[in-house]
């Protein structure tokens, strides 16, 4: 399942990606996500809660900075386990930050992710709206936290 | 001596139980729910075990923490390959390569191998713990492509390779180690450089078919329990229960004599539930915990338990410009998944096929088995055949159309016709190429015009043809018992999984003892009781038990009248078989059973006739790929098609589907003409809509409700099969297999109509209406944006 | 799928009381046929089902009203509505639709209300309910409130459902004299799957000219949803091939379809096009006896 979108904010180039390389900035953006702890060495451990509906899964998660190319671009891999299931949720984060004037910069991300276990048959359908959501609620915080940057960065 | 059989007109002579359309013996049984299932066995104090499977495609497993699923109430015990180990010490099975162990040792391959089992006496708390098994795992690159995992050198799903040496035909086979090639076979006959240098024009397609799964709709099943003396009694839903046996006493370093395993009716099986499944694992449960284990899959699990070969090939023809196929150069790549399970049979069986029913100067085929992170792959209804019959026949109609020929005249000009050597070398004898291509041409009214349509709905039609070899060499035995009061049973080892085995071995025992077929009983597979059989697959069952039954029936046949000749003083010659009894030449008639009852003073004894049947085979030669006797028999299928194709969504509608089959002998024409249809059916799923689809190894439609299979509505408004009869010398009766026959030809024959319909070639199943609109958009110049 | 609770009340008043609870893992049950599927892929593990089976004699009730609206009982099985002479009078569209639902054996089981309940937009009944104007009733043990269907399904298997209601039923409003109907349905895969789109229309034809278009579409968007920009360009208009079209055309610009395993998102909007267009050109060619029906 992918999702990617781009979108643009009103923010410095090198303000955006100070905060979007950032976790514990990022993490707040991100719909669902909580507890994010530093597990160090470039790595960070996460709950991630997604709902449907009446349907709450609940996934302990990893997330890795694998590249990170200042200012411009940045991955990240994610792992995750869904809490009392047989499962595993992984995926990648792209995220390229460009800038189109000096005030206005453009972000772009593709989330790559997969379900496997149980919830990946049923369950991939399920969510793969609420992940097209998820997808247009993380930017919409994140242009909300640039907008105020001095908030965001506080 | 062929024929053509027409529906509903009567062939054989009413007398004869073969040729009758006898009604299957367990019609009844079955309607009224009484017919037996292994899914419906309980015995006392039986453990249901559920499967924790992997949820990663490719890794090293680190850890197994089993603590908390062993916590959970009503868990019995948890099971890993650990506890595996001291009960069996090398407990890798499969039944081309030892590969693929009870539960994954070390490493696991795919998504949804077993890694663990919980036990438990309430199925659902086994369940439930199963989601509390925790497994660690240190992830490997996946590869899940044929062709990709064909070139890799860095994802490698085997580190070593396994042969089993269970089958003469695979001995000639090699693996390459450190590479993802299992086994691969390769052909050469004649010159092919010069053979396509003499060509006028060189075509070289690629076709892919993709993963299917056969859902049989009664999921494998396997209980097993420890006898008395510390035997084994397996009950399994299998195609194959000698297989079994032998694997099982294999494994365990037990003689064959001390495991048995019987078998009831299959809820379908088209290679599904063939060679070893679940029994070497429940095997190994009932021994750990003496006591009865049951295991039986849900629908779910089906696909991460055995799939059909996804195939890439890549077939070059040379053609004269009179349309003669002078040279054909095929490569096959076959997606086998993470164990080769059958893989490698099919890859030389089918492998050397890839050249079609056709006449050609000079051949090469090579074909590879190759492993990949995916669910393995087996036997499905073909064998792989149609894989390759997808392939060639859509190129016979690219390349027809190129040369501004009929498809028909340039299948007619190509033809394969007795007499003449095959690919492999071995002469084609009593096949109905020429004669099922004609009866094809004959029920399509292939002369006359064709309204194509205007329009959004255009019309096309097509057709395919396609043969397939027996598997060989491959043993059938099979016993008759006259029982003390001359009624018959017999015993053989052919699983009737739906297809009327039981009813067609009735007809073949009944017409020789002189009985009526509704009169014999088929006695069910049973290792303690039946003779060896091979297996229920590849449409061998009519050929080779047909044959052991005949013979077997013949002996019987030979001894009660031996023993009537010794009681009246007439000559054996003079006696004739009728009536369940003996008519002598001074007009009186002995009953079977009043003859056991003079030999023996009252009611008693048996009369046991035995027959067993091994065609005669020669392995292909390592050098060349070829034999002289590579198969027992041929068959022949094909299919012809009229679409309706929507411009609009690219929807195909088969409104006629024509299906042709050699049978060489309807022993019972309403089976025949239904196993046909099926199987034209069941291809035709695969060859619309069909499809697991994976992410990252995960089956994301894993379930009925989103793995579509044909429904009613689905079936074309006309459906019309023809039997073909071209007696086989060596067959029963002169019949040959025909449960596979159906599947041959459908795939191409419905894009060839597609093609004809809107001038859009598919080199992809399933041809679904997304691909067909996009292809017919693309060659109009008007694509779309996914949104 | 995991073991639990399963309470069978036998009247509303308890049924309402044992759900008045904000725990998710407390759930009421009706046919089951989408929320067993959710159990055991173990999507969904319950602790507590609260069956409505008892309450089905009060809540399965069919019938036309003095004013002409249609009350459908919540409880009715897809099946007895297929079969009920008053819902055929009422629209034969939903008959027909229901017969190309999945198959006879959920049919039997699956109920009105859960169908809608579940917000599952591959259904075949939300979009002709919606083309209909439906409002649907629910009640809690606070008292009731009627919500119009497009305000009910709020998104991707989501509803204005609050923890502790129920749908007590389900009312169309009387179709004005000469509306006719169709329901399109189109299947990706087989024949008895679930719709990739779905396409319900609704037409008032007065001297040659459209004085009244309704036109929902499903399943391939991420809830059921009415076409208004499609409504009002068909007013007033004449159906040509020219106008439908268009219709069709716009249709495709007011949708944002999802990708699955069924088509890709660009696959689907083509077909929705092709869907909307189809029906208004059935309604148009049908005379004036007709009622529409369903084609797949």
């Amino acid at each position: 399942m992918q999702v990617s979108s781009e979108f643009e904010v009103k923010c410095p180039q090198e303000q955006v990606f100070a905060f979007v390389s950032t976790p514990e900035r990022l993490a707040k953006c991100i719909p669902g996500c909580s507890q994010l702890t530093d597990l160090g060495e470039g790595n960070y451990g996460a709950t991630l809660e997604v709902e449907v509906a009446f349907l709450k899964l609940k996934f302990d998660v990893t997330v890795r900075l694998t590249e990170v190319n200042a200012p411009s671009s940045l991955k990240a891999v994610v792992d995750g386990k869904p809490k009392a299931l047989a499962g595993k949720l992984s995926g990648t984060v792209d995220l390229t930050v460009r800038a189109v004037d000096e005030q206005t910069t453009r972000i772009h991300y593709v989330l790559d992710q997969t379900i496997t276990g149980k919830l990946g048959g049923i369950g991939q359908s399920v969510f793969r709206a609420k992940c097209e959501e998820m997808g247009s609620l993380f930017a919409e915080n994140l242009k909300a936290a640039l907008t105020h940057p001095q908030e965001a960065l506080s | 001596m062929s024929k053509v059989m027409e529906p509903g007109v009567q062939s054989a002579a009413p007398s004869g139980q073969v040729g009758r359309p006898v009604k299957r013996l367990e019609s009844a049984a079955k309607v009224t729910g009484r017919a037996e299932y292994i899914h419906n066995l309980e015995l006392p104090g039986m453990l249901r075990a559920k499967v924790v499977r992997s949820t990663v495609a490719h890794a090293r497993i680190r850890g197994i923490d089993t603590s908390a699923a062993k916590a959970l109430p009503g868990v019995y015990d948890v099971i890993t390959a650990e506890d595996i180990l001291k009960v069996i010490p090398d407990p890798y099975y499969g039944p081309a390569f030892h590969d693929q162990p009870i539960l994954a040792i070390d490493k696991v391959r795919h998504v949804g191998e077993p890694v663990a089992v919980v036990l438990a006496t309430d199925v659902h708390v086994a369940d439930q713990a199963t989601d509390l098994v925790e497994v660690e795992y240190e992830e490997l690159e996946p590869v899940f492509h044929e062709v990709e995992a064909y070139k890799s050198q860095t994802a490698i799903v085997h580190d070593v390779i396994r042969p089993a040496g269970t089958f003469a035909d695979l001995k000639s086979l090699q693996p390459r180690n450190k590479t993802n090639v299992a086994m691969e076979y390769h052909l050469r006959n004649g010159d092919v450089d010069a053979a396509f240098a003499k060509a006028d024009y060189v075509f070289e397609h690629t076709f892919r078919s993709q993963q299917v799964n056969h859902l049989p709709l009664e999921p494998t099943v396997t209980v097993a329990q420890l006898t008395d003396t510390g035997n084994l009694l397996i009950h399994t839903s299998s195609q194959s229960p000698s297989f079994v046996r032998i694997e099982v006493a294999r494994l365990l370093g037990w003689p064959e004599n001390k495991v048995r395993v019987r078998t009831a009716y299959l809820g379908g099986g088209f290679g599904a539930k063939l060679y070893i499944k679940l029994e070497a694992l429940v095997a190994a449960l009932a021994l750990i915990t003496q006591r009865p284990v049951r295991l039986s899959l849900t629908m779910e699990e089906q696909f991460y338990t055995i799939t059909r070969h996804a195939a890439t090939v890549t077939i070059r023809t040379g053609v004269t410009k009179d349309g003669r196929i002078v040279a054909r150069d095929c490569k096959t790549w076959w997606n086998g998944g993470a164990y080769a399970d059958i893989g490698p049979r099919v890859t030389q069986k089918s492998g050397f096929t890839a050249a079609g029913p056709y006449d050609i100067e000079a051949v090469s085929l090579d074909s590879y088995a190759v492993y990949t992170n995916l669910p393995p792959a087996g036997a499905l209804r073909g064998f792989g055949i149609p894989q390759l019959v997808w392939a060639y026949e859509s190129q016979a109609d690219i390349i027809a159309r190129e040369l501004g020929m009929d498809p028909l005249e340039f299948r007619r000009k190509n033809i394969l016709r007795n007499g003449r050597p095959h690919a492999t070398g071995t002469i084609l004898e009593d096949a109905g190429t020429v004669e099922v291509l004609e009866e094809l041409a004959r029920k399509m009214n292939w002369d006359q015009p064709f309204d194509r349509g205007s329009g959004t709905i255009r019309r096309g039609r097509g057709i395919a043809i396609g043969v397939k070899a027996a598997v060989s060499p491959t043993t059938s035995v099979a016993f008759v018992n006259l029982y003390s009061d001359g009624s018959c049973g017999v015993y053989c080892g052919t699983v009737d999984m739906g297809q009327g085995s039981d009813t067609a071995m009735a007809q073949i025992a009944a017409d020789v003892l002189g009985l009526r077929a509704e009169d014999v009983r088929i006695i069910h597979p049973d290792t303690e009781v039946t003779p060896y059989d091979m297996a229920t697959l590849g449409s061998r069952s009519t050929f080779h038990m047909g044959n052991a039954v005949r013979l077997a029936a013949e002996d019987a046949k030979q001894k009660i009248v031996a023993m009537c000749a010794e009681q009246t003083g007439f000559d054996p010659a003079a006696l004739v078989v009728r009536d369940g009894g003996v008519a002598t030449p001074d007009g009186s008639f002995f009953t079977f059973g009043a003859i056991l009852a003079k030999r023996h003073g009252m009611q008693a004894g048996n009369v046991l006739g035995v027959g067993s049947y091994f065609p005669y085979y020669e392995k292909p030669n390592p050098e060349t790929g070829m034999s002289e006797h590579i198969t027992p028999y041929w068959m022949v299928g094909g299919t012809g098609v009229e679409v309706e194709v929507d411009m609009e969504t690219g929807k195909v509608h088969i409104t006629r589907l024509v299906t042709v089959g050699d049978c060489g002998k309807a022993i019972n024409p309403g089976i025949v003409r239904r196993q046909l249809s099926g199987a034209s059916f069941m291809q035709m799923g695969f060859t619309l809509f069909e499809e697991m689809v994976f992410d990252e190894g995960q089956v994301v439609n894993a379930s009925m409700a989103d793995y579509k299979i044909p429904g009613f509505w689905d079936l074309p408004d006309i459906n019309e099969v023809s039997i073909v009869e071209v007696p086989h010398r060596n067959g029963p009766f002169g019949a040959k297999g025909i449960g596979e026959t159906g599947s041959l030809g459908l795939s191409p024959a419905v894009a060839n109509a597609i093609y004809d319909a809107i001038g859009v070639r598919i080199y992809e199943t399933p041809l679904t209406p997304e691909k067909v609109l996009k292809a017919l958009r693309e060659k109009q110049g008007q694509g779309w944006e996914d949104a | 799928m995991n073991a639990f609770d399963l309470i069978q009340p036998d009247t509303l008043e308890e049924a309402l009381s044992l759900l008045n609870t904000d725990d998710p893992l407390v759930r009421p049950l009706a046919g089951g046929t989408a929320l067993m599927l959710m159990m055991k892929s173990k999507l969904y593990a319950p602790e507590r089902l609260v069956s409505l089976q008892r309450l089905k004699p009060s809540l399965d009730k069919v019938k036309v009203d003095e004013a002409g609206r249609l009350h459908l009982g919540p409880l009715a099985t897809l099946r007895e509505l297929e079969l009920s002479p008053v819902v055929a009078q009422f629209s034969p569209v939903i008959p027909k639709a229901l017969r190309t639902l999945s198959n006879v054996r959920v049919r039997n089981v699956a109920t009105l209300g859960g169908h809608l309940a579940h917000g599952d937009p591959h259904m075949d009944l939300p979009p002709i309910l919606l083309a209909l104007d439906a409002q649907v009733r629910v009640s809690s043990e606070a008292g009731h409130r009627d919500i119009p269907l497009s305000e009910f399904l709020t998104g991707y298997y989501s509803t204005a459902l609050a923890p502790g209601e129920l749908i007590t039923e389900v009312v169309v409003p009387p179709l004005p004299q000469g509306t006719r109907g169709t329901y399109v349905k189109f299947t990706a895969l087989s024949a008895d799957d679930w719709p990739m789109a779905g396409v319900a229309a609704f037409v008032r034809l007065e001297d040659g000219q459209i004085s009244d278009a309704r036109v929902a579409v499903s399943a391939a968007t991420e809830r059921p949803v009415r076409l208004h920009e499609v409504e009002s360009f068909l007013r007033g208009q004449r159906p040509t091939d020219e106008v439908l079209h268009h219709a069709g055309e716009l249709a495709g610009t007011q949708i944002h379809p999802l990708a699955d395993i069924r088509g890709s998102s660009g696959y689907k909007r083509e077909i929705v096009k092709v869907c909307v267009r189809r029906s208004l050109q059935q309604i148009a060619q049908t005379d004036h006896n007709g009622d529409g029906g369903v084609t797949q």
